[in-house]
């Protein structure tokens, strides 16, 4: 349990903080060592891993939403084919739950290969 | 078995992360960088943010010092102890504002939008390189550097633009960035002498040499009535009866060439009307006994708006009014002493000349009997993902051949453009003096600077002084020169230099008490230069001349209410010729009806009047029913319709004229026949488009530069139209109103223009102002005196110190 709560900690802090200072596609990278340390089952760590960040990114995409981003949103939606701002909040918590879940797919495999090697 | 169970999810979380990293080009489309462009720690979620989030914030560099106190709507107020160091903050301030409209406007003269947008701009920068703006800023810098007092305030200028540029990074891009997916260019005097240039294009590259020949070939003997160089209802900007106390040797006058058939070359030119009015009045016209300046500049309505506005003290001026982002200083504006507004000559600087060939291969041609050889300038156009594409362009005597017609091979014009002339002459440096002028004598020794576009300074001084200069290079030509095609095989055709500044019209205190221009001619027709018409409206400069006129004295909300007059001189002249040719007993229920209606309107274009609509539409068919000879027919869309004016003086004056038949029925209409016709199509358009009020049925919009609908507003109803005082039309109007009165404790002014001081879209000063523009109203415009001023009412700051 508590390597769990370890794991989502670490991949929730390591992203925030990450995403300050590096590309976007970081979150790919800290999710795969996450998912290398911490032994969490394979389909376990990468269904936290879309939900941590994908909750991660859609929220705060709303508070930006919701303190600043009003107006360029609901621009933004019109450029995407009116799609609203509901779903581009969707989307960007997409964009980071998949690269998420991705990189933790790939750091679970990496440590199922080096343990079994 | 287990290396592939690791390949198989690495290689796919680098695919993912490859695709999403890189913009998707689709032909002309750009699907920017998905993991970028919706992260919410760089992505568009940042654009919301504003640049000022701190009450107090500190710029540290290197060489400049000053403050600036941002106001409630964002105008900034630069405060520093040099002008050099003011103007640096200003362009890091209109870098912060206006970045990507500086980057991406000047990007435009210089003929580079393919590079950021792909192939479908390609004819559009092909257009602007053949034209040779970029050639012709390349050669104002070279003359600009020989001042090195503004060099060196126009360097200081970029170098604040750069400092800002240097710190952005991705996520503080402003959004249009993001989605086209490229970076800003670093700045430098080049590219402001680029915006030059680009003004230079909307303000004095109209002409209608090609739509004249046109003309005339197919009117013949009616030509000169039709096409009047100047018409009874005109009242010049220099007042008639002034006198004139030189004169121009006679010079040969210019072969025009006869068109043995209609040109179909398309001309790519600003949209007609575009312009502008202004006006002061003196003390004894002024209900305060102080001079009043007023200022509406006509021109597109865009987002972000072309105007900047701001106030600059340092311990040589303190000025206050718009500029242009990407141009240091203020162009229009006032300090403690005087106040200007600028409206646009309307000249026509540019002259078409049919090339003779010496042969098939268009390298060589004859001028004076004699071969010339063509120079050849290779244009390399980037496109975006695309390869370059290389264009060359032949370069004559006279100018570039910007256009070539498919239709008639051999039929080649070479352009003529004031631009492509060396004036020696540092227009920065105008409005550089302008900023710090005390009086009429500094006015005009400022103006002597400025060389084109020719606009109207108006100008007003505390000490009660009112003056209007024509300023700008006019072209001394023979009569009738560059109304037309003129012929490139006789050097005869070429301008015969320019005049002396000395000479160009002007007017100081005339005795009517108010000075005024709204596009007009320049003078009457006993000017010893001659000069035609670019873009002249006569309307608007009759009708302010006539209600100042018809009135003793004048206040400030008389003044804006003057800006945003809706009457129609049009309406006022020719409703009343419509109605009595009209045989009202042949007339239907509606037509009777739609016909009493406008018998009892106003003649206001106001936004909710019905009627407005319904005279614009009526006129409209009745104006195309009377030219079918042209509008009818598709070949002829490159002549120029007899102007409205004319139209009317026609109906006038002669009303059993030729022109009221229709050339496609036997029977002969008269101008009954043709009122009556029109008043059956218009009540029947009228009908269909669901009675609309003016504001609905012209329907103006304002769009992003780039044509980004996201970022335009779709639909505004506004009052006004073409030709009327509040001259707002469907894509441009008054790009700023500005009222100033000169009190004895300085000035006091009121403005407001159709957007926002942040040019980046979501901020909420992105488009602001726009309601109290779109309704009359003014905001009141805060001239600081000195710091202490600014310290109570801004509720933001900016501190540029040294490191």
């Amino acid at each position: 349990m508590n390597q769990l709560r370890y794991y989502v900690t670490a991949i929730i802090g390591l992203c925030i903080f990450s995403n300050f200072i590096f590309p976007w596609w970081i979150t790919a990278i800290v999710s795969a060592i996450c998912s290398f340390v911490f032994k969490i089952k394979k389909w376990l760590a990468v269904t936290i891993a879309f939900t941590s960040i994908f909750t991660v990114w859609s929220g705060l995409s709303l508070f930006h939403y919701l303190n600043s981003a009003r107006n360029i949103t609901d621009m933004i939606s019109l450029i995407f084919s009116n799609v609203g701002s509901n779903t581009l909040i969707l989307i960007t918590g997409f964009v980071g739950g998949i690269t998420a879940a991705l990189g933790s797919w790939v750091g679970v495999n990496l440590r199922m290969n080096y343990k079994n090697a | 078995m287990k290396i592939i169970q690791c390949i198989i999810p690495v290689s796919i979380t680098i695919f993912w992360c490859y695709f999403l990293n890189y913009p998707i080009y689709l032909k002309d489309q750009t699907i920017p960088s998905i993991g970028n462009f919706f992260s919410p720690f760089i992505g568009f979620w940042q654009n919301g943010n504003e640049p000022l989030d701190t009450k107090v914030k500190s710029i540290p560099n290197t060489q400049y010092e000053g403050q600036v106190y941002f106001d409630e709507r964002a105008v900034p107020h630069i405060i520093s102890n040099s002008i050099e160091s003011a103007y640096f903050i200003q362009g890091y301030i209109h870098a912060m504002h206006r970045l990507w409209q500086m980057d991406f406007s000047t990007r435009a003269s210089e003929g580079r939008i393919s590079e950021i947008i792909g192939s479908k701009a390609l004819e559009f920068d092909k257009n602007k390189r053949r034209k040779g703006l970029a050639e012709s800023a390349r050669r104002s810098i070279e003359i600009w550097k020989k001042n090195t007092e503004t060099f060196t305030l126009l360097e200081a200028y970029s170098n604040g633009i750069n400092y800002y540029i240097n710190q952005l990074d991705y996520k503080s891009l402003p959004i249009e960035y993001k989605l086209m997916n490229y970076r800003p260019e670093l700045w430098s005097p080049y590219k402001s002498a680029l915006y030059h240039k680009a003004m230079a294009e909307i303000l004095c590259g109209r002409d209608q040499d090609i739509e004249m020949s046109n003309a005339k070939q197919f009117f013949g003997n009616d030509f000169d009535l039709l096409y009047p160089e100047y018409n009874k209802l005109t009242d010049p900007v220099i007042p008639a009866g002034t006198k004139w106390n030189f004169q121009i040797p006679k010079n040969d006058s210019a072969s025009i060439i006869t068109n043995p058939k209609i040109i179909t070359i398309p001309i790519d030119s600003s949209p007609s009307g575009l312009g502008s009015n202004n006006w002061a009045i003196s003390a004894i016209k002024s209900s305060s006994g102080n001079p009043i300046l007023c200022n509406d500049p006509h021109l597109s309505l865009n987002l972000p708006s072309i105007w900047y506005e701001q106030q600059i003290i340092t311990p040589e001026l303190n000025v206050y009014g718009v500029s242009f982002a990407g141009i240091p200083g203020v162009i229009i504006g006032f300090n403690k002493d005087i106040a200007w507004g600028i409206t646009n000559a309307g000249w026509d600087v540019v002259d078409w000349y049919k090339i003779d060939w010496k042969d098939d291969y268009k390298t060589s041609y004859i001028v004076d009997g004699n071969v010339e050889n063509i120079k050849f300038r290779i244009e390399e156009i980037k496109i975006k993902n695309q390869k370059s594409v290389f264009d060359t362009i032949k370069i004559t005597r006279w100018g570039p051949i910007v256009y070539e017609d498919p239709q008639n091979p051999k039929f080649d014009l070479a352009m003529h453009w004031i631009i492509q002339d060396e004036f020696n002459l540092n227009e920065l440096l105008t409005f550089v003096k302008l900023n710090k002028s005390k009086n009429y004598k500094e006015y005009r020794e400022a103006l002597n600077n400025f060389s084109y576009p020719a606009q109207n300074f108006a100008f007003a001084s505390g000490n009660g002084d009112i003056a209007i200069t024509v300023q700008g290079a006019m072209p001394i030509k023979s009569n009738q020169q560059g109304r037309f095609i003129q012929s490139g095989a006789e050097i005869k055709n070429e301008w015969k230099g320019f005049l002396n500044f000395s000479l160009n019209p002007h007017c100081l205190n005339p005795e009517r008490g108010f000075i005024s221009s709204a596009n007009q001619r320049s003078t009457t027709l006993d000017y010893p230069n001659y000069y035609n018409n670019g873009d002249f409206r006569d309307y608007r400069g009759t009708l302010i001349n006539r209600l100042i006129s018809q009135k003793n004295l004048w206040t400030v909300d008389d003044l804006k209410n003057l800006q945003f007059n809706n009457y129609s001189l049009i309406a006022e002249t020719a409703l009343p010729l419509f109605i009595d040719n009209l045989d009202t007993n042949s007339l239907n229920f509606d037509e009777k009806a739609f016909v009493g209606k406008l018998e009892s309107w106003n003649k206001n274009y106001d936004s909710s009047s019905i009627e407005a609509t319904q005279f614009d539409i009526w006129f409209q068919e009745f104006y195309k029913l009377v030219w079918d000879e042209i509008t009818q027919d598709t070949l002829r869309k490159y002549t120029s319709l007899p102007s409205e004016q004319t139209t009317i003086n026609v109906m006038n004056s002669d009303p059993g004229i030729k022109y009221f038949d229709l050339i496609h029925t036997e029977k002969i209409e008269n101008l009954g026949d043709i009122l009556e016709l029109s008043l059956d199509s218009a009540t029947t358009k009228f009908k269909k488009i669901n009675s609309k009020t003016w504001g609905e049925y012209k329907a103006t919009h304002i769009d992003h530069i780039a044509r980004i609908p996201a970022f335009g507003i779709p639909f505004i109803s506004t009052s006004g139209s073409k030709d009327i005082i509040n001259a707002s039309w469907k894509t441009w109007g008054p790009s700023w109103r500005m009222v100033v009165e000169l009190t004895k404790e300085g000035p006091v002014a009121w403005g407001v223009y159709p957007g926002g001081q942040d040019g980046r879209p979501g901020n909420k000063h992105y488009m602001d102002m726009i309601n109290k523009w779109q309704k009359g109203e003014y905001y009141d415009l805060k001239y600081a005196n000195n710091e202490s001023d600014l310290n109570t009412n801004c509720p933001y700051k900016l501190q540029f110190i040294h490191k």
